[in-house]
């Protein structure tokens, strides 16, 4: 081997210094581009075009996926890198801890008894770390020899360490002198009881070696990557109280030291420690012990530290990007909570490298290279991430490699899979993913799948999702999360006994590959990955007088990805009456709730059947169920289920679901509703009696689309949202008026035969109405009013293919001044109609799409309406908001709970800085929708560059003009409307967009504080801070709102509440006077103060269903200074000595106070 | 409050009734001077323009309120203008004709609903010029021998039956009061019986403008669709015009042929590689940007 010396093949302090001293001098391979400065030459002001330049440019387009993606790489490992300052000091502190180990004195060999003694005898009270069982009688001797070898292994020997939270961990491998060992020392723990000796004697001798060698250091014992045969010693630095001048201290640099105990490679017989072999000798009545492949892998391992250093540091010279590779792997990994240990899913930086190694040896089929040499940093990781995404390394075929260099033996060998992960080395006989599980292989998968989606999408920059953001978030990772206190788990009923010890080790183990079993079972495609953990809330060392860590209260945390279109199915079919062995399997393991069902398509089929509670997902009934049945009996009731709690949040209506099978993702409300919309539809398709015949009736309302907070109940006249707005259009003529105001009216003229024609028809009622919702075109513009014999409102406008043309005529011939107001009637226009419609289509594709849109934001409204904050908010825009996580969810997957896309809303919303970043979002479905022929334009196919990079532009310019985003705040772009800001113009205001960022932080941050999610918080997050307010109204309605909005009161019993089955003789006096009182005070102050309130008084009081409250903040710019005075200033104002006027809020108030008479409470002022 | 007068304006501060437990009677302003216009000159008005009216000001309040200070000044009429705009969108400061926009031809000239006063201010009119006088002289004797201890007149704001659940629960909201149909199809029907009365009055225009033959002995062609007289003037686009007209421009260019010259194709090979360089560049700005704001850091 030419560059042994180098690699720690021999022993000595030459080689942690050459080493160190290599990543100091090493600097990045990908420097970054050094372009402008050598082009200039100082001749030309203008950087000439060179030839590099080009090459440069060129180059990171093809290699890379474009030039952004490469600088973006290169800035990320810039840095990410270790401080030099801190490699230095560590470097010292490296040689110094070499030094010291040199000087430790042997023990002469000592009896289990004799070294028991010692220690106890010994001032520093430290434990020898015996892994259980511990040993009690023994016929072999402990000894202390100085180590064979001192070598610097992993990522920081690597040079791939990168800075961390939690600081960089640098391994230290002693390897154990031959001589200490016999040969069959790798039975029963012998090795395992020798080497804890071993850490023990160094730990004790290093503390006073280190006080004199001036290296102030303090220790604790600390499993390598979770594995709890293999103790090692971790050193931290810290601050003496009276430092001394020589003293090395490196608190500082947050790094720490681990010293590992590993074996000398090929000192037992390899094959005899393969996966399958038994290597633990119990007293069994079996005649077969099970094999102990975590035991012989750990031994292997512990054998194998430097052979793998060797490996990696040669993968490494041989390609040049390798590093930069593995530092891009190693966050990715940890971002999505990945690492070596086994509690975080067994697979981290070793493992990734790993592998990146092996695939640049072979890895196909027939051994052809995945991954070649010149290959640039990112396209080593891409195929890494689609060799990990799509071959399957767990059933179908494994992954064998020969750790030897110089052999390049890499090959896949497909159909031989052993049911669990398996990368295979020849050379050391391990597993390398013996730390994983099914489970989090599967997990694993589905984030590289993930991962490998964003890498190629072309559309967008996808950097930040991949490796910036944190996708590792309790709350957020999972769609349902099942917390069971282990201690519940009883160790004795649960069939843990000898056997199982030895196969899995621990109980934690050995719980968690059960539950995973019982669940995948129980589960089948309702969930598409299940994560089963032991979460530990100790840190994951401990005290080096303890022989292991305390055991602490521990849960086992199971996480659950489901499908959507599953997880809701309250039947679980199994098979055929007539297959009689899988039947009474079936039988025995579903229990009393198997029964045999005949469905319509005539089969008999073995089945569950499960109910439907509205609030809890059956697949959470399920889990449930068979835990109660195989694990223990009553553990349900300790079950902390995350999701329930918030699909409880939402208001339950005041009339049961009736026969759907989904009273969470499609209460039948919804579907009443559409059945009775399209009966009047098609009543007025056919009318006759009209100059021209309506061509199309296209909805645009939230409960059409299945998104309302309220549900549509029959004859809940209080309801806000009661009518349902929808936009008719006439077949096409030449005839309209060629002027705004009297096309209008022609409108109403329409409307009014429409009215005429719907008296005739029986049970309908009919009348229109006025509509000022366009600005300057007060008292002309009228709508049409039904109330349908099924007890539901719809109100129709009418839209031409005139109208859009005489709004841009309009606001072509106004002058400079005119412009923005008519602008601003346009946008109106816009909105009412033509955006309204489209976003209906484009929303509505989504609901049917993903099931549990539609609940999540009705749920999200609901946060929003608590908050007071639904009064700013358009139904549209927030929407559109909660779209995004489910259309552009990156870095997790599409939310199939209402819980994680209401948290993933918020998440994305603490987040989002619209100063300086547009929401562009592709709502096309996959299916485009199929209503054609009409004046909206169909919309088809996904968003392309050069759309996308059209509403980048459109954000750019409004932002040009308006920085702090005075006028726009959300930029929400899709293909429906380009511009962006269509929903969120003239009505959010800044005040209102901070907060919704601010409360959402907070929530986020409250809600991912503790451990599971408690009902006290949530209520929390959603009851509003009213003291944020200058003052404060309390009003009160004169009677209950509930029942009449459609909600059941909570407090009362159902049948007391008067169920509602016809509509009063005049619909109008039954509204909410609240609401009125509110949009008389927001239209006559909305310009000096901003007012807020509940918009559903029916949900902000759960008492009486009457209180609800009028907050407001007085707008700085208006309120606060002097103005001039002038007629029309338009608020209240007084004077002030210097002939000038300032706004005269005492008046205001008590004006507002007065109009609310018998409505007002109490009124306080806070600010 | 010592100040009296603001631009010509006499104060007049009025107390308002104070409502239960809520903030302490507070005290408005009025803003009063007398009523003058173009059509209106000083010699012949007999109106008062009052600034900053307080909510609900009806001719009754005002009534009430004149007949408090100056006894004998009858009122004749009071027409004010509140601020009601639900969405914060509405400017005031403009008078916006979007029927006479829409179309300039033959577009409303007046609009029914357009407004008699300045937002927040109102018009009172006396029924005689001595009442107006009379009114304004006692208001300005009372500012200006008022002191800070002397009582202020009082305003009373809305009646009882005027506020709270029977204001709001009478009063819906807009969107659900129903319109008597049999009105709304009058209304509409003189409503576009004018429309085409004017719609005809343009024809006629059109039609003289066909028929009258200019100085220099030429007519102007009127197409058969042309409807107004803006839209036949508008159709004469000059050559000028036609060079900015994109879609003109994209016809001329799909004529051309792009790789016939050398030169042609060395200039866009140039210009690639200078649209490459160009856009590395620009994403180096925008990395050295997001590295400025920390994008980079993972944690």
């Amino acid at each position: 081997m030419t560059d042994g010396s180098k690699l720690g093949a021999d022993t000595g302090s030459s080689l942690v210094a050459d080493r160190i001293s290599d990543t100091v001098n090493e600097t990045l391979p990908a420097k970054r581009p050094s372009l402008p400065e050598q082009s200039h030459r100082g001749v030309s002001k203008r950087p000439k075009l060179t030839a590099q330049d080009v090459q440069v440019a060129r180059e990171t387009a093809e290699l890379f996926k474009s030039n952004i993606f490469k600088l973006e790489i290169d800035e990320l490992v810039h840095e990410l890198k270790l401080k030099d300052t801190h490699c230095k000091l560590i470097e010292r502190v490296l040689h110094r801890l070499y030094d010291i180990i040199q000087e430790i004195p042997t023990s002469g060999e000592m009896s289990l008894d004799q070294a028991i003694d010692h220690f106890i005898q010994s001032p520093t009270r430290i434990v020898i770390p015996f892994p259980d069982p511990k040993p009690t009688s023994v016929n072999y001797k402990f000894n202390y020899e100085p180590p064979e070898d001192t070598s610097l292994v992993g990522s920081f020997g690597l040079k791939t360490g990168i800075q961390q939270p939690k600081g960089m961990v640098i391994d230290v491998a002693l390897t154990m002198p031959k001589k200490l060992f016999q040969q069959k020392d790798y039975m029963n723990y012998r090795a395992l009881y020798k080497r804890a000796f071993y850490l023990a004697y160094v730990a004790e001798n290093l503390i006073p070696l280190a006080k004199k060698h001036h290296l102030p250091i303090k220790l604790s014992y600390e499993y390598a990557d979770g594995d709890v045969l293999c103790p090692t010693i971790r050193i931290d630095s810290y601050l003496p109280e009276s430092p001394e001048e020589d003293d090395l201290i490196f608190e500082k640099t947050s790094f720490s030291i681990r010293l590992y105990v590993g074996f000398p490679f090929g000192l037992f017989d390899a094959k005899k420690l393969l996966p399958d072999r038994n290597c633990i000798r119990v007293k069994s009545e079996e005649t077969e012990l099970p094999p102990t492949p975590l035991y012989n892998a750990s031994i292997l391992t512990s054998s194998s530290y430097t052979c793998y250093l060797k490996y990696l540091y040669t993968a490494k010279k041989t390609s040049e990007a390798f590093r930069d590779a593995c530092v891009l792997g190693k966050l990715w990994l940890r971002q999505r909570g990945f690492s070596s240990n086994i509690t975080e899913g067994g697979f981290g930086h070793f493992e990734f490298a790993t592998l990146m190694a092996a695939l640049l040896d072979g890895g196909g089929e027939h051994g052809n290279r995945i991954l070649l040499h010149g290959f640039s940093s990112f396209q080593l990781f891409k195929a890494t991430i689609r060799y990990l995404a799509t071959q399957d390394l767990c059933h179908e075929g494994y992954l064998s490699f020969c750790s030897v260099i110089g052999e390049h033996k890499s090959v896949y060998k497909p159909k031989r899979g052993f049911g669990v992960p398996t990368i295979f080395d020849k050379n050391t006989k391990i597993n390398i993913l013996w730390k994983m599980t099914p489970s989090s292989y599967g997990m694993l998968r589905k984030h590289a799948q993930a991962a490998l989606d964003l890498l190629n999408d072309v559309v967008t920059d996808r950097f930040s999702q991949i490796f910036i953001q944190n996708a590792n978030s309790k709350i957020m990772k999972f769609d349902a999360v099942i917390r069971i206190p282990l201690s519940l788990v009883n160790q004795e009923t649960d069939g843990f006994g000898p056997l199982e010890k030895i196969s899995f080790l621990t109980f934690e183990r050995y719980v968690s590959s059960k539950i995973f079993k019982l669940l995948s079972i129980a589960l089948k495609d309702r969930v598409t990955q299940i994560d089963v953990k032991v979460s530990e809330t100790e840190s994951t060392y401990f005290s080096i007088i303890h022989r292991r860590p305390s055991a602490g209260v521990k849960f086992v945390d199971i996480g659950l990805y489901l499908d959507a279109a599953e997880s809701e199915k309250r039947v679980t079919k199994g098979p055929l009456h007539s297959q009689k062995v899988e039947g009474e399997r079936f039988a025995s393991f579903w229990g009393p709730k198997a029964q045999v069902r005949r469905y319509k398509d005539g089969n008999v089929q073995y089945s569950c059947l499960w109910p439907a509670f509205g609030t809890e997902s059956p697949t959470i009934t399920i889990a449930k169920y068979i835990l109660d049945l195989h694990l223990q009996p009553g553990i349900s009731k300790n079950m902390v289920v995350n999701s329930t709690k918030f699909n409880v949040l939402l208001a339950s209506p005041l009339t049961a679901s009736l026969g759907s099978s989904h009273p969470l993702i499609i209460p039948s409300h919804f579907q009443e509703l559409h059945s009775s919309y399209d009966s009047l539809c098609k009543l007025i398709y056919n009318m006759e009696s009209l100059p021209l015949t309506v061509k199309s009736i296209l909805p645009a309302s939230s409960s059409l689309r299945g998104t309302s907070l309220l549900l549509p109940v029959p004859f809940a006249i209080t309801n806000p949202d009661f009518f349902n707005d929808s936009v008719m259009q006439f077949e096409t003529s030449t005839r309209w008026p060629d002027e705004l105001l009297t096309l209008e009216r022609t409108k109403t003229a329409f409307l009014l035969k429409i009215n005429a024609a719907l008296q005739n028809v029986s049970g309908y009622t009919s009348y229109l109405t006025k509509d000022n919702s366009i600005p300057y075109l007060k008292d002309v513009v009228t709508t049409l009013n039904v109330l349908t014999p099924e007890g539901h409102g719809f109100r129709f406008s009418v839209l031409t293919e005139r109208d859009e043309l005489l709004y841009l005529r309009s606001i072509e011939n106004a002058d400079a001044k005119q412009k923005p107001a008519v602008t601003d009637s346009y946008i109106k226009f816009m909105q009412k109609y033509i955006g309204s419609v489209k976003h209906h289509r484009a929303i509505n594709g989504l609901v049917t799409r993903f099931p549990f849109f539609g609940p999540t934001v009705r749920l999200f409204k609901q946060w929003i309406e608590s908050q007071l904050l639904s009064t700013h908010f358009s139904e549209q825009l927030l929407e559109l908001i909660a779209a995004k996580v489910f259309i552009d969810p990156a870095p997790y997957p599409v939310p199939s709970s209402t819980a994680t896309g209401f948290l993933r809303i918020l998440n994305f919303i603490s987040h989002w800085n619209w100063r300086e970043e547009p929401l562009i979002l592709d709502l096309s479905a996959d299916d485009a929708d199929s209503i054609t022929g009409t004046y909206i334009d169909k919309i088809s196919g996904k968003l392309t560059v050069q759309e996308h990079q059209m509403m980048s532009e459109n954000f750019r310019k409004l932002r040009k003009d308006d920085p702090s985003g005075n006028h726009v705040q959300f930029f929400v772009a899709s293909r429906e409307d380009p511009s962006g800001k269509l929903w969120s113009s003239n009505r959010v205001g800044l005040p209102m967009a901070s907060r919704v960022t601010v409360l959402s932080k907070i929530v986020v941050s409250l809600l991912s504080r503790s451990e599971g999610i408690s009902e006290g918080q949530l209520r929390l997050a959603f009851t509003p801070a009213l003291k944020d307010y200058d003052f404060v109204i309390e009003v009160k309605d004169p009677e209950d709102m509930r029942a009449r909005s459609g909600v059941l009161p909570g407090d009362t019993f159902k049948n007391l509440v008067p169920s509602l089955t016809e509509f009063p003789s005049d619909v109008s006096k039954f509204e909410d006077p609240v609401q009125n009182y509110f949009s008389e005070l927001a239209a006559r102050y909305s310009n000096v103060v901003v007012l807020s309130t509940h918009r559903y008084t029916c949900l902000s009081d759960e008492k009486e269903g009457r209180a609800n409250v009028i907050t407001g903040i007085f707008n700085p710019a208006v309120v606060h200074g002097k103005k001039k005075f002038r007629a029309n200033i338009g608020f209240n104002v007084r004077p002030t000595e210097d002939e000038h006027v300032e706004c005269n809020e005492e008046a205001i108030l008590q004006q507002m106070v007065r109009l609310g008479g018998d409505l007002v409470v109490s009124f306080k002022r806070y600010h | 409050m010592t100040i009296k007068q603001i631009k010509g304006y006499t104060i007049l501060a009025v107390q308002l009734e104070p409502v239960e437990g809520k903030p302490k009677g507070a005290t408005h302003y009025l803003f009063v001077k007398k009523h003058i216009t173009k059509n209106q000159p000083e010699s012949k008005t007999r109106s008062l323009f009052v600034v900053n009216l307080p909510v609900g000001a009806s001719f009754n309040s005002m009534k009430r309120l004149l007949n408090n200070i100056a006894l004998g000044a009858h009122v004749e009429s009071f027409d004010a203008c509140e601020y009601y705009d639900p969405d914060d969108i509405i400017n005031y400061d403009l008078d916006i004709n979007l029927s006479k926009l829409s179309n300039p031809d033959f577009g409303e000239e007046e609009l029914p609903s357009s407004r008699n006063a300045p937002v927040g201010c109102g018009i009172v009119t006396f029924l005689d010029k001595d009442g107006m006088n009379l009114a304004l002289s006692s208001i300005k004797k009372m500012v200006m021998s008022s002191s800070s201890s002397s009582k202020l007149p009082t305003w009373s704001l809305l009646p009882e039956g005027e506020t709270g659940s029977a204001r709001y629960l009478e009063k819906s909201s807009e969107g659900n009061v129903r319109l008597d149909s049999k009105e709304l199809a009058k209304s509409v029907h003189i409503a576009m019986q004018d429309f085409e009365k004017r719609e005809h009055e343009v024809q006629e225009e059109l039609n003289t403008m066909r028929q009258t033959v200019d100085e220099d002995g030429f007519t102007v062609v009127v197409g058969a669709h042309r409807k107004t007289k803006s839209g036949v003037m508008g159709s004469l686009k000059t050559q000028d015009d036609l060079e900015h007209d994109d879609r003109y421009i994209k016809k001329m260019k799909k004529k051309e042929k792009k790789d016939f010259y050398r030169f042609q194709i060395r200039e866009r090979k140039k210009q690639e590689v200078n649209d490459l360089l160009r856009k590395f560049k620009e994403d180096q700005e925008r990395v050295r940007v997001m590295r400025e704001k920390r994008k980079f850091n993972p944690y």
